[in-house]
């Protein structure tokens, strides 16, 4: 990573711990993806086997779920980890074609920019394929150790399918509480 | 591929060449390397986790002080779908859990081994079953444990329910499946124990008996807050006493010499104007072969920046709780590893161009970056 | 099932839980701007068939981790990827439009890259890549980088044929109404298979002559028959990597003659051969290069990639530019220049084709197939994407 993108991610993150964390950095991230597309985090940059990623851009076409699904810094993705379904063939809520949603996973509360909410976020894994290669993204907002596994993402959540892991999801399960 | 005229053409060639030069150039084939039935102490163990390729993880060994890429990479062996490795020192070999699936990458029936093999050939000696239950995910230190006398193996499983299994490393056998309800992972105490740490924040023991069999359990006090300041899954050992850092800057001291881990007080790595400063990263603590202790500092840690890594690795004396001093990295790094004693003592560090830096211990002198390609190399075990 | 199934309520500003199905109990606000989704491991996206032109399956060789490769599906349109098939070591690809099917040849080991080997052709549709059936072959296939011909879909779509070689030689036959294994016939001493327009297929043997063999309606060789020779293969060998143009096969030999073979009729008949370059051009050392170097349409049109920097061994450079040819003028049609070299070239099958090139940096170009105009640029294809494949709705088919 660049010494300038690494010199802005330390300023937005002090930035960040003095404000309303969640709800700054939302703000933030639409501003500066529309200005200058430094990503916030190192971490939260999308890279493809070999590189970064340079899928097409997405939308999901919809007004009130912003953002584009093939970047790590979709409001969803607030606590992904791993490929980005929508870069492999599914969707940000959908598996690729011939995988299966595991059932299990952890879930994450992400706060829509639209709409100032909180969402509940289940982080449903695509199973039966190998790695799917594109679109990788770390974020680990509310993640926990795994001795909290509910709460973490470490875990290959392909389980009661067949073991191998594709890509993540990030269905909505429901409103989370105010902050 | 080469016609078969042509080859036969350069074989009789070579024939020629053999019959008429008495010191004929002809070399043997079949030659296969082997290495030392010891390893020398400074050597490590780079597990590349290849995320990108689970299926085809590796653990290579390597010289870390070597000047080249070929005199650096000594061999490999293969830990499919991120695999857990596990050093033997008494018998001289790795032990390698992994998983496979009979139809390949997509799947099918899933199998879990333990795979053994020796030092000097790189060669599968054995290999034992365990049920095909292991937790599968980023690598966790503390996913896999051995007991002091390195007899029994012990594996932490996830599906979701949770248990360990004991595998006998002597009659490479399976001995028992512990069910561990609640808590996760497998830290040895004592000689025939280990604890697993529980979702609210106590410890559960189980005591298992000479053969590996479960015996008994008990259950802490809740110790921390799982919410508020958990643990790392990582700890760093010296003298007997497991360091766990926290998310927010803590050490968690638990005594491992008994028969059941006993907690001491907590301390802070940070004073209370540096609260900002906070551990992070796939592994954020080792101890080297002194017991010193390093921790992988951030400097603007906060929600959701546990996994970052850091910039400086800052140098603890254990027993004191006293930091000796504070290392800048070269580079941003995610994970520590250790290997090498006396003189010899080396940190490294995999940053985030997934290279792996060398450094010497106590002083953190840059020693050189590895020359060795891995996509995803995020554990590094020592030799020693 | 044994797991956690946890309702926890903090005291901090988030909770968490774990959910199977809908049965989730969260607060609700007073109106809710999204709705809940539904979570199952049903929730697979399907993909619209027949498949329009512009869709190519690019294979991950994945030189780094070979037991784990990949195809992944392209719609070249767009750069939108429609979804994948995780495979084995060496694998190949085959597929018939008619019964939109995928046919992955694959080998696999019971302990990942050690232990007992087993060969597999892995039937998928379509619609939706989804596994239908794995045929057990003998675990003898050919295990080769990236050559198109070893294994194919006869004209009729009844049988695929798959060369063996471990190292004898041979080929299996699989029915493909029943997807088993009907017949395996030796072969000594030749190689690929290359099917012609009726049902059967011939092979490039080792001597310099083919191999044309009959099948009967049961996948049974009904006739061997071996050509006279012509492929001096010592002084100039024809490369494998030959695509079909309409009624005839089309290889290039590593100096750039053009080698037709006709498979209208009974027997392949050996056409006449020319030249790609001028002598003018050979002499300045143009040659046929890449890794798979040809594609065909049923237009007659040729595709081949040429680099200027040939030499004995350049056979599999990548190359600088490819080159367009009427073969029934036998005439250049066009020089098109690459924006990053060639590994490997198809063309889509629509009526103006599209020239899609997998380049050495890892990326596929597109390339309006006449005028050589670049369309687009299109990445995330893996570590080692070696091959193309149009895979598209045709009006006729494309190599």
């Amino acid at each position: 990573m660049s010494i300038f993108e690494k010199a802005a991610e330390r300023v937005t993150r002090r930035i960040a711990q003095q404000s309303s964390r969640r709800g700054f950095l939302g703000r933030l991230g639409m501003l500066l993806v529309g200005a200058t597309a430094i990503p916030l985090l190192p971490v939260a940059r999308a890279s493809s086997a070999g590189g970064p990623s340079r899928v097409p851009p997405q939308t999901t076409g919809n007004l009130d779920d912003p953002g584009d699904p093939s970047t790590c810094d979709y409001w969803r993705y607030c606590g992904i980890d791993g490929f980005l379904c929508s870069c492999c063939g599914g969707t940000q809520n959908t598996c690729p074609p011939g995988t299966e949603m595991s059932p299990l996973t952890w879930v994450g509360t992400c706060r829509n920019p639209a709409d100032g909410l909180n969402y509940v976020i289940s982080y449903n894994d695509c199973c039966g394929k190998s790695s799917c290669g594109r679109c990788l993204c770390n974020r680990n907002d509310d993640d926990l150790p795994i001795y909290r596994p509910n709460a973490n993402n470490d875990i290959n959540w392909c389980m009661g399918t067949t073991n191998v892991y594709n890509c993540s999801t990030a269905v909505i399960l429901g409103l989370g509480p105010a902050e | 591929m080469k016609p078969l005229t042509l080859v036969l053409s350069l074989l009789a060639l070579l024939v020629s060449a053999t019959v008429l030069h008495a010191d004929d150039v002809a070399e043997p084939m079949g030659v296969i390397q082997q290495l030392p039935a010891i390893y020398p102490d400074h050597w490590m163990m780079i597990h590349d986790i290849s995320f990108f390729h689970m299926s085809e993880g590796e653990v290579l060994v390597v010289d870390p002080l070597a000047t080249t890429q070929p005199t650096q990479y000594k061999g490999m062996m293969t830990a499919s779908f991120i695999g857990a490795y596990q050093r033997g020192r008494i018998r001289g070999e790795h032990y390698v859990v992994e998983t496979f699936t009979s139809r390949g990458t997509r799947g099918g029936e899933r199998t879990d081994v333990v795979t053994i093999y020796d030092n000097a050939g790189l060669k599968v000696k054995g290999e034992v079953i365990i049920p095909a239950k292991r937790m599968t995910g980023m690598p966790k230190p503390i996913a896999i444990g051995m007991s002091p006398d390195e007899r029994l193996l012990m594996v932490y499983n996830f599906t979701p329910a949770q248990s360990v299994s004991i595998v006998d490393l002597e009659s490479r056998s399976f001995i028992a499946e512990v069910p561990t309800p609640g808590c996760g992972f497998v830290i040895p105490t004592g000689q025939r124990s280990f604890f697993s740490i529980c979702a609210n924040g106590s410890l559960r023991t189980t005591h298992l008996d000479q053969a590996g069999k479960p015996a008994s359990s008990e259950q802490t006090d809740k110790l921390f807050d799982v919410d508020v300041d958990p643990v790392f899954e990582a700890f760093g050992l010296s003298d007997g006493v497991a360091h766990f850092p926290t998310f927010q800057g803590r050490v968690l001291p638990i005594n491992l010499t008994g028969e059941s881990p006993v907690s001491g007080e907590p301390w802070w790595l940070t004073e209370t104007s540096e609260r900002a400063w906070r551990p992070a990263g796939v592994r954020p603590v080792i101890t080297d072969a002194n017991g010193v202790g390093y921790f992988l500092m951030q400097p603007d840690g906060a929600e959701g920046t546990h996994k970052n890594g850091g910039s400086e690795v800052w140098v603890f004396d254990m027993k004191s709780h006293e930091r000796k001093t504070r290392l800048v990295l070269k580079n941003w790094g995610l994970t520590l590893g250790t290997s090498g004693r006396g003189e010899n003592r080396l940190l490294a560090v995999t940053n985030d161009q997934m290279k792996v830096d060398i450094y010497r211990l106590p002083g953190g002198e840059f020693v050189h970056t590895l020359g060795i390609e891995a996509a995803t190399p995020l554990v590094v075990h020592g030799a020693h | 099932m044994q797991n956690q199934m946890l309702l926890e309520f903090s005291t901090r500003r988030w909770f968490r839980l774990i959910c199977v199905g809908l049965s989730c109990l969260v607060p609700v606000h007073a109106a809710a701007e999204l709705p809940a989704e539904p979570v199952g491991a049903h929730l697979a996206e399907k993909i619209a068939t027949p498949y329009p032109p512009g869709y190519v399956m690019v294979h991950d060789f994945s030189f780094g981790a070979l037991v784990d490769s990949s195809f992944s599906l392209v719609d070249t349109n767009t750069g939108v990827f429609k979804g994948m098939l995780s495979a084995g070591q060496f694998a190949t690809l085959n597929y018939s439009l008619k019964r939109q099917r995928f046919y992955v040849g694959e080998t696999v080991h019971s302990r990942g890259n050690r232990g007992t080997r087993e060969d597999l052709i892995a039937v998928y549709d379509f619609a939706n890549l989804k596994l239908q059936k794995d045929i057990v072959l003998q675990p003898r296939r050919s295990n080769s980088v990236v050559l198109k011909n070893s294994a194919a879909v006869t004209a009729d779509d009844r049988f695929l044929v798959v060369f063996n070689m471990n190292p004898a030689t041979s080929v299996t036959v699989i029915d493909l109404d029943t997807e088993a294994i009907v017949s395996e016939i030796d072969a000594p001493g030749c190689a690929l298979v290359y099917p012609d327009l009726h049902g059967d297929f011939f092979m490039l043997c080792g001597n310099g002559t083919l191999l044309a063999v009959d099948l009967d309606d049961k996948g049974q060789a009904a006739a061997k028959t071996m050509s006279p020779v012509f492929n001096e293969i010592d002084l100039d060998p024809l490369s494998e990597k030959a695509s079909l143009v309409g009624d005839s096969w089309y290889f290039v030999t590593y100096a750039g003659e053009v080698q037709p073979i006709k498979v209208r009729g009974d027997s392949p008949e050996i056409l006449p051969r020319w030249w790609l370059a001028s002598e003018t051009e050979r002499k300045a050392n143009w040659r046929p290069a890449g890794w798979h170097g040809t594609a065909g349409h049923e237009d007659g049109l040729l595709w081949v990639a040429m680099t200027p920097n040939g030499y004995p061994g350049s056979h599999k450079d990548p190359a600088t530019e490819v080159w367009l040819f009427d073969t029934r003028k036998k005439a250049r049609l066009a020089k098109i220049p690459l924006k990053s070299p060639a590994i490997s070239i198809t063309v889509t099958s629509a009526a103006e084709p599209r020239l899609v090139v997998a380049n050495v940096e890892s990326a596929m170009d597109v390339y309006d197939g006449r005028t050589g105009k670049h369309l687009n640029t299109i990445h995330d294809l893996g570590e080692s994407p070696y091959q193309v494949y149009s895979v598209g709705i045709e009006t006729g088919k494309a190599n």
